[in-house]
């Protein structure tokens, strides 16, 4: 297998996907009519409700929904399984599942005056419904920011030659923000100047790994070398487990990190989040045009880094700690994500693309069309991944990507810096902001019990503490996992809302209803696979080593994996009991029902 | 109010500083009395200046500072609306005195 033909099966799948089924049930059984009033049109208010052109929609529904979910999962699994089950997952994903739960995401809203899914849940299933969506949503973040933290200081500490990039970014960022909003200087010449010295500095940043090594020995020595916290690790040893030690580097970047995502959670959308964004999307998408296209013609040019060289097939259990389990079914289907179906796709569809539909007839070129283009991220993941095999997953990606890069003439050595700073970038600027929502809703939910939690500060440090005290658990894997269990929990409930909705209104509900009963039964079993994984792999070792901090931490994970498991039972039996009702007894047109989140 | 909005207003609030936020809010009232005016023949096309696409207009407009107004190829860079007014009305004129078919379109940046 090589990265050309990878590429070619790829586009052939989006290709007939699209044309031949997408398009098919979009015409058939939905009926998409341009001429139907969307609520874009019928409620204009110019923020909330705002008829958008087709491909200006697509690019921000796009923006939205590709985050470091197609990547992450796609390395993982990779890893764990070989490249032949993640690419048929990939592919048999987005085709048949992935597409869809985002297009009906958005059809479900379009169709009942904008409303968010739990304001449909509300009403087509039942009031308890939207309050446990509201709990779960909460969980569900703080599993992202958990996983993306971890991950993000592990890069940064063992890549010395990272951190100058990451660091000019944040500076750059906040300059930007200083030119642009303060003194108001040229969009053009301030871009040339913030993007310019920050990919200086990650280009460059090989030349300064000696002093950020001296740096990182030098917080370690504050210890004396001892690590701060010892726990026991499944994912080391060639998966057999072995003791990790937290050094006081690691911390030390995961404090930097969180402090980086503070500052973004509190601070002014102008001042720092927005223009960091800006400068990250410039090395993003450099990274990727150059990634991509280099992925088509390296089978030319540079045969060496076209070929896969991971296992194609690793078996179907394969052996994660000495006491876990790793069973394709269900794994698999969560730790690939977004790049296949992504229940945050679903969420976000509903409650903000929804409302900026101005033709019906754009529903699916937007909402499947974004899954496909998800779903080609994805695949350029696996594709780096398995043809650069050496180090860490992460360091694997950057290794491949960096690869692919370098057909174009640029020295591997800073292809790769580029490629490490482009997944670094991905993940910060989610993250970011994934700390400002998650502390809006911390403050929601609990504010009026605990009114100090409404105070932004106070909100936002418990989520960074949280996800710190996650991240020290150094599970990583099992992290992304619950995470990834919880996501596709998330696509299983909308489309089982979606099937809900098609029997009441008297349509034919095939197409939503049997990948919402796969997804639903198969992250289940995932939440209590993983529930089993870090009871039996993490928590009882360091348990009986009397150690604390990951003790709580694998506790709180497994606590938050029963939640979800509950949590989606109810609204499981909710929802079934909601389908016998329409199936019997459909309803032609729905209630009537005020625009509201 | 629900989360979304909680969460939106959020973030529309500290979107701009305010001196910004209000130089935006007289940009929008002028955008909305443009049908009126001008009988509902023009498009206007707003863009956000930290953007690729503002970015791209920026660069073929050759403007370096905001609000920014292309008017079928007249430029005019402030905030005197009346200004712009007076270029589209010209754009118009120019537009009727060949043929009324098409109207003229404007970008604000």
């Amino acid at each position: 297998m090589n990265t050309l033909l990878a590429v070619i099966i790829g586009a052939v799948t989006v290709y007939l996907a699209y044309t031949l089924y997408a398009r098919r049930i979009d015409r058939r059984v939905i009926q998409a009519d341009p001429k139907r009033a969307t609520p874009a049109t019928l409620y204009m208010d110019g923020v909330d409700f705002m008829p958008t052109n087709r491909n200006i929609l697509f690019g921000y529904h796009f923006k939205s929904i590709a985050a470091a979910g197609p990547i992450i999962g796609a390395i993982v699994a990779a890893n764990l399984w070989g490249w032949l089950p993640a690419i048929i997952w990939l592919i048999l994903g987005v085709s048949f599942l992935g597409w869809a739960s985002d297009y009906s995401g958005i059809v479900i809203s379009v169709r009942n005056e904008g409303n968010s899914l739990s304001a449909i849940a509300h009403r087509l299933v039942s009031p308890r419904t939207r309050s446990i969506l509201f709990v779960f949503i909460f969980f569900y973040l703080l599993l992202v920011a958990g996983a993306f933290v971890g991950i993000m200081a592990t890069v940064l500490e063992a890549q010395p030659k990272t951190q100058l990039g990451v660091i000019v970014l944040t500076v750059m960022g906040l300059l930007l923000g200083q030119m642009l909003y303060r003194w108001r200087t040229g969009l053009v010449g301030a871009t040339v100047l913030t993007v310019g010295v920050t990919l200086i500095a990650i280009l460059g940043g090989g030349f300064t790994e000696e002093v950020f090594k001296a740096f990182n020995a030098g917080l370690n020595s504050l210890s004396g070398g001892a690590p701060l916290v010892t726990y026991f690790d499944p994912t080391l040893a060639n998966f057999k487990g072995a003791d990790a030690k937290l050094m006081p580097s690691l911390l030390f970047w995961a404090l930097a990190i969180s402090a980086f995502c503070y500052a973004g959670s509190v601070l002014p959308i102008w001042r720092m989040a927005q223009p960091v964004i800006y400068v990250g999307f410039w090395i993003t998408a450099l990274s990727m045009v150059l990634g991509l296209t280099g992925a088509l013609v390296a089978p030319f040019l540079k045969p060496e880094v076209a070929q896969f060289v991971i296992p194609a097939f690793k078996g179907f259990n394969v052996q994660l700690g000495p006491a876990g389990i790793m069973p394709l079914w269900p794994m698999l289907f969560v730790t690939i994500a977004c790049g296949a179906i992504s229940g945050w796709h679903a969420l976000f569809g509903a409650v903000g693309t929804a409302r900026q539909i101005q033709n019906e007839a754009d529903m699916l070129p937007i909402g499947g069309g974004s899954m496909f283009a998800e779903f080609l991220l994805g695949l350029l993941a696996l594709l780096a991944v398995s043809v650069g095999a050496k180090g860490a997953p992460v360091g694997a990606f950057a290794t491949g990507l960096g690869g692919f890069i370098s057909v174009w003439g640029l020295p591997i050595q800073y292809a790769t810096s580029l490629a490490f700073a482009a997944f670094i970038v991905i993940v910060l600027v989610v993250t970011q902001l994934l700390f400002r929502v998650q502390r809006i809703t911390l403050s929601e939910w609990l504010g009026d019990v605990i009114p100090p939690v409404r105070n932004q500060h106070v909100a936002s440090l418990i989520c960074v503490a949280l996800a710190i005290l996650l991240m020290m658990t150094g599970t990583w894997v099992y992290l992304w996992q619950l995470f990834g269990g919880a996501n596709q929990m998330m696509a299983a409930l909308s489309l089982l809302l979606v099937t809900v909705w098609l029997a009441s209104v008297g349509k034919n509900w095939l197409y939503a209803g049997l990948p919402a009963l796969f997804m639903y039964l198969t992250t289940l079993a995932s939440l209590l696979v993983t529930a089993y994984n870090i009871y039996a792999n993490v928590y009882n070792p360091n348990l009986a080593a009397g150690r604390m901090i990951p003790v709580v931490g694998s506790g709180l994970m497994v606590l938050v994996a029963l939640l979800l498991v509950a949590a989606a039972v109810l609204i499981g039996i909710d929802g079934w009991r909601a389908f016998q009702r329409y199936r019997r007894h459909p309803v032609t047109q729905p209630r009537p029902a005020a625009a509201r989140a | 109010m629900g989360l979304r909005q909680k969460v939106q207003r959020d973030l529309a609030q500290s979107a701009l500083p305010d001196d910004l936020k209000a130089e935006f809010h007289d940009l929008s009232t002028w955008a909305g009395t443009l049908p009126e005016k001008f009988d509902q023949r023009v498009r206007i096309r707003l863009i956000d200046v930290a953007s690729l696409e503002g970015f791209v207009k920026s660069l073929v407009h050759r403007f370096w500072r905001y609000p920014a107004f292309a008017i079928e190829g007249q430029r005019y860079v402030g905030s005197d609306f009346s200004r712009v007014d007076a270029l589209i009305a010209q754009a118009l004129r120019r537009k009727e005195e060949p043929s009324a078919t098409r109207s003229p379109s404007s970008n604000a940046h």
